[in-house]
């Protein structure tokens, strides 16, 4: 089956669960900048979990040379069939040369869409994720983003075996809460002991901006500035969702693209489920941070995690 | 998490990985301690039951450890670390020795894409041959790999060669160029910005077949001054 790019949209580009145990020859982790909607994308269209999926920023237009099923999620996500709206968070049966559009409501905003089946993408240095500063994936394997007109081959199953698929469909109260207006947790770490009472106390009690310059590397924001003590460090390796300080107190999270060393004291890290979160933020909005203790980090991330299985066994 | 041993720090990164940081009397030596702790926890996960282990990223004098949080906790991961320290006592250094590779770089010193050997001499007073002299005359290792894929830290060069980036960091390095920054040497895998001194071009490519990066953290690398002959039959060849 080939699923032909009419309209590309923003930024839309292949995506699986990334590159593991690569970050140390430089390759940097990469995989979905919200992996919550990512995991619910595949599972919906009765995919394996780390099948590539699509994730789209702007109104992405593609044709289907046949019959196939797929499940459109993400924050504020509209999913149309031939110009006619459909239900998202569920599996979706597609016809031959029909037409789907995805989009957000919220420009800015990440949507993914499964296909069910096998895709025909290489991977490179264990994944099909598309990184363009590393010239690395895309369906020419070049890191190049989708285009018009691309075209992405995927082995599908017959269509007389869609039948015995279930139809599941993720309640809307089920569905993760991108809300801007809780605080986000932070589990202080790394270079905290150099960043004074006095700048933790001001980073927890502040709002920020998320700025322009946000990418799949990092979102940097603006607002009170929190510069540490240390002026020069050795490089070390950063992790998903550290909270890195430059010298103009401006902090910058770092997220799924970014470099795997570098030199800027970092305050801590973002929960796990927060980084999903801050991935869907557009700039302007505004966000706060609270800190959170390691265990309680955890035992919310358990729990998350609990609560998934079930809900993912209820639904099959 | 009180340290010990070589590991002179440990802490909290984040809900699931940690961060260790080594104690030695040169950068040197607490190179070599986190060579020998990755070493170690690599053929640890590599055996059943050690799938926690999910992600290690060595760097200059450090090295984070990523966890699976929904098998095990920091506490878990200190107290396995803990253990594992009597064995790294025990362990036969051989193994850590025999995974050390050797490299020798060809350098077309002074290649026109990449020359900056004018400014390097103003830097450091030294004269273009004795930069090269310098340059090919020890042997570096390899700190740490990242910023790109395949990029290694090399080091470190001699104090007299030492220099600092340029003022301004250039749009586009080339592929291959040889670079000097402080006490550190590199080779640019790929065409990228970078704000170090260039001092010629490697024929070799620093990531092979299959995305494969030819130097890993540990390696020992030397590099020799080849001519532009020599240079464009290594492309022919």
């Amino acid at each position: 089956m080939q699923v032909e790019v009419i309209s590309k949209g923003l930024f839309s580009l292949i995506v699986d669960e990334g590159r593991k145990g690569k970050q140390r020859q430089g390759f940097s982790q990469s995989g979905p900048m919200d992996t919550i909607a990512f995991h619910w994308a595949n599972f919906l269209a009765h995919n394996e979990d780390n099948t590539p999926c699509l994730e789209i920023m702007g109104n992405m237009s593609l044709r289907f040379s046949e019959a196939c099923v797929i499940a459109a999620t993400g924050r504020q996500v509209k999913l149309k069939v031939n110009g006619s709206a459909q239900p998202v968070y569920r599996t979706t049966f597609v016809e031959k040369n029909d037409i789907v559009d995805v989009s957000s409501e919220c420009l800015g905003c990440k949507v993914y869409l499964s296909i069910l089946g096998q895709w025909q993408v290489s991977k490179s240095a264990g994944s099909a994720c598309t990184v363009v500063r590393e010239s690395l994936g895309g369906i020419h394997g070049n890191g190049q983003v989708l285009q018009d007109s691309d075209v992405i081959e995927i082995v599908s199953i017959a269509e007389l075996n869609f039948k015995n698929l279930n139809l599941r469909e993720l309640p809307v109260e089920k569905r993760f809460n991108y809300q801007a207006n809780t605080p986000f947790k932070v589990i202080k770490g790394y270079q905290e002991a150099f960043f004074s009472d006095v700048c933790k106390r001001i980073f927890t009690n502040s709002i920020y901006t998320v700025s322009p310059s946000i990418d799949r590397m990092g979102y940097r924001l603006t607002g009170e500035g929190v510069a540490s003590s240390l002026s020069t460090m050795r490089s070390e390796a950063i992790h998903i969702g550290a909270i890195q300080v430059p010298p103009d107190g401006q902090p910058i999270i770092m997220m799924r693209d970014r470099q795997t060393l570098g030199g800027y004291p970092k305050l801590g890290c973002l929960n796990p489920l927060d980084v999903s979160r801050l991935a869907q933020q557009v700039p302007g909005e505004q966000i706060s941070f609270v800190f959170q203790d390691n265990e309680e980090a955890r035992a919310s991330v358990l729990l998350f995690q609990r609560q998934l299985h079930q809900l993912k066994r209820e639904l099959a | 998490m009180q340290p010990f041993g070589s590991i002179r720090q440990l802490v909290p990164v984040g809900a699931d990985a940690i961060m260790l940081y080594f104690s030695g009397d040169s950068l040197e030596q607490a190179n070599s301690a986190c060579q020998q702790w990755l070493h170690m926890l690599d053929s640890f996960a590599s055996k059943a039951g050690n799938s926690w282990v999910v992600e290690c990223v060595p760097s200059y004098d450090s090295l984070l450890i990523v966890f699976d949080i929904e098998q095990v906790d920091s506490h878990f991961v200190y107290h396995s670390l803990q253990q594992w320290q009597t064995r790294l006592h025990n362990q036969n250094n051989d193994d850590y020795q025999k995974a050390i590779k050797r490299h020798t770089l060809p350098v077309w010193y002074g290649a026109k894409a990449a020359n900056d050997l004018d400014e390097v001499s103003r830097k450091t007073s030294l004269q273009k041959e004795d930069i090269i002299a310098l340059h090919t005359s020890m042997e570096f290792k390899v700190y740490a790999v990242g910023f790109a894929p395949g990029f290694a830290y090399m080091g470190e060069l001699p104090k007299a060669l030492q220099c600092a980036r340029l003022a301004s960091p250039r749009k586009k390095v080339p592929k291959g160029a040889v670079a000097i920054a402080d006490r550190q040497t590199a080779v640019y895998p790929s065409d990228s910005p970078g704000g170090w001194n260039l001092l010629g071009l490697c024929p070799v490519p620093m990531v092979g077949e299959n995305n494969i990066p030819l130097l890993s953290a540990g390696d020992i690398v030397t590099f020799s001054s080849i001519t532009e002959s020599e240079f464009v039959d290594y492309h022919a060849g």
